[in-house]
């Protein structure tokens, strides 16, 4: 296995990568690996670098990033959208285009957790993607109301009402109303491409709630699913799996971490079957 | 394979003509777990002072790439060589290991050398900051920037466990708040946010006490403390005192910051799935106070 570390220009943005390569040549594709927004001890996340060693024992090249502003990537970025991924999608996009070409392989799969999913499931469409592993794929966005509401929440209105619990009552319904949350286009959307790429969406069973799974992020996948045909469903998978968050992968006990990794990989290695 | 080594190897370095620094992955990895060296540095000739920053050796060192990486093209963009430490995590690296750490950083000054450098200085965040002291007692360095460094290592290491017990709580993990001291003490290893401590480490830590362990160093220093206040906390006092006694040069200053989390703590504010960075300005601060610190202290050696 060998790792080279990089700096990529994607548009005015420049990201800290590493790409790794397995022994055996040519690989037989490339995986992205897209982190969340937290606190990460390795370039890319310490999922990405775990995953990293044992992809290249499969054969598989992949390439992991800081997104730009933090780690080791250059810039400033104030706050982290889900729904905002516009520029990290490019940043991740531009390492795999350096990955691919370098490496001279085209196909390619994408592992992405919690914010890095989103982006995953906007490469999708690419057609010379295989597939996506989500850990923790955020299904639903804030809407528009629901942005307005979390600023007065997080304001002194919000701390008045949050102290007193008459007011709290009083507002219930009104806060049902305001926490306006819709499925996420970019999700739902990557559906259209399981005509030929497979998505598997992870949630960790303890903490669910934190791996973003509610009741509606559920009505909103059965809704997307049952419109799908018997094929393209038999190329989606969602499980449920014991542990986590995962949103949180750093901080889970390294026995935990090697355990997500062991059910990570054969997904990954089964995107690839057909181009070994 | 070569082709590709060719191509990407290209790739190791860019160039930030408005910051008038570039930064660049080195060749050479450092220490037993294999860290990344990236190198930052002046587009024009280099002064004879070099940096290193060591991280960290616990799971907050995530939180402080950051801001390692922001103090270090800050020094390059004011004409000085830096080298930063960047763990991976191969085997090594799964564990929290002082001395590690410490190799880690003695290459990554030979590295500095290698490259030209006539000086070396140290810098580091916390129990990095401890760290590059410790080494300044070793090797032949001649200054210290070290921002909260921790003084006594036992209460470094309490604070791992405690804090490892609180996250548990949090998490609705099923546990005591005293778990993972016991289990410490039981299996001779506990997981420290996705870290792994074991007794022999934690020892290693807990006997530091800088303090007593300074003995030697006489270069210039700088303490930065952070406080809501802006008020450097006693423990930088007795390190001021300590360094002083030894002859060195010590500037020690504060950093007001309402500080929404303590320094190495995760610092984003949560708001649904939408995050906040509440260290943004702290961390460009601290960059420009060690900056300034460097410059001013180039300056008085260079008039000396």
């Amino acid at each position: 296995m060998s790792e080279f570390p990089v700096f990529v220009a994607a548009g005015a943005d420049r990201v800290a990568a590493v790409v790794t390569a397995p022994d055996r040549q040519p690989p037989r594709g490339v995986v992205l690996l897209l982190a969340g927004t937290g606190r990460h001890i390795a370039i890319g996340s310490t999922l990405s670098a775990r995953l990293s060693e044992r992809l290249a024992e499969e054969g598989l090249a992949s390439v992991r990033l800081d997104y730009a502003g933090s780690g080791d990537s250059p810039g400033l970025v104030s706050h982290w959208d889900p729904a905002e991924i516009a520029a990290t999608t490019a940043q991740a996009r531009a390492v795999l285009d350096v990955a691919r070409e370098a490496l001279d392989v085209k196909p390619f799969a994408e592992v992405g957790t919690c914010y890095g999913s989103r982006i995953a499931l906007s490469l999708v469409e690419d057609p010379s993607c295989t597939g996506a592993v989500c850990l923790a794929p955020p299904i639903l966005d804030v809407g528009g109301l629901g942005r307005m509401s979390r600023g007065v929440r997080d304001g002194r209105v919000g701390a008045l009402v949050r102290s007193n619990a008459t007011l709290r009552r009083a507002l219930a319904p009104a806060r049902r109303l305001l926490g306006g949350r819709k499925t996420a286009p970019r999700v739902v959307g990557a559906f259209a491409h399981l005509d030929r790429a497979r998505l598997v969406f992870l949630y960790g069973a303890r903490n669910v709630h934190e791996d973003h799974y509610s009741g509606r992020a559920q009505k909103s996948i059965d809704s997307a699913v049952a419109g799908l045909s018997a094929e393209e469903r038999s190329r989606f998978e969602l499980h449920m799996i014991a542990g986590g968050p995962l949103t949180t992968f750093d901080g889970l006990p390294p026995e935990e971490q090697e355990e997500i990794v062991d059910i990570v990989l054969p997904f990954v290695a089964s995107f690839f079957e057909t181009t070994g | 394979m070569s082709s590709s080594r060719h191509t990407l190897g290209a790739l190791r370095r860019y160039e930030d003509p408005e910051g008038g620094f570039f930064e660049e992955f080195a060749e050479r990895r450092l220490g037993p777990g294999r860290a990344f060296a990236l190198i930052a540095g002046p587009l024009r000739e280099a002064r004879p002072r070099a940096w290193a920053i060591c991280p960290t050796v616990g799971p907050e060192q995530g939180n402080l790439r950051r801001l390692e990486a922001l103090v270090a093209r800050r020094l390059a963009g004011s004409g000085f060589d830096v080298a930063r430490i960047r763990p991976d995590v191969g085997t090594q690296h799964a564990q929290i290991s002082l001395p590690t750490r410490l190799a880690e950083l003695e290459e990554a000054v030979d590295l500095l050398r290698g490259r030209g450098a006539r000086e070396v200085g140290l810098a580091g965040v916390l129990f990095g900051g401890t760290v590059a002291a410790l080494v300044a007692e070793r090797l032949e360095v001649s200054g210290l920037a070290l921002v909260e460094p921790v003084v006594r290592g036992r209460q470094y290491a309490r604070e791992l466990l405690r804090r490892e017990a609180v996250a548990r709580l949090m998490g609705d993990e099923e546990a005591d708040g005293d778990g993972p001291k016991s289990e410490l003490a039981s299996a001779g290893r506990v997981p420290i946010r996705g870290l792994q401590l074991t007794q022999e480490a934690y020892e290693a830590i807990a006997d530091v006490d800088l303090i007593k362990e300074l003995r030697a160093f006489a270069g210039s220093s700088l303490l930065l403390g952070v406080s809501p206040a802006g008020e450097p906390g006693p423990a930088l006092g007795k390190l001021r005192d300590r360094l002083a006694e030894l002859g060195g040069d010590v500037t020690v200053a504060g950093i007001a910051d309402p500080l929404y989390a303590p320094l190495g703590e995760y610092y984003y504010r949560e708001a649904g799935l939408l995050r906040y960075d509440t260290r943004l300005d702290l961390d460009q601060k601290l960059a420009e106070a060690v900056a300034a610190w460097a410059l001013d202290r180039a300056a008085a050696s260079a008039a000396a």
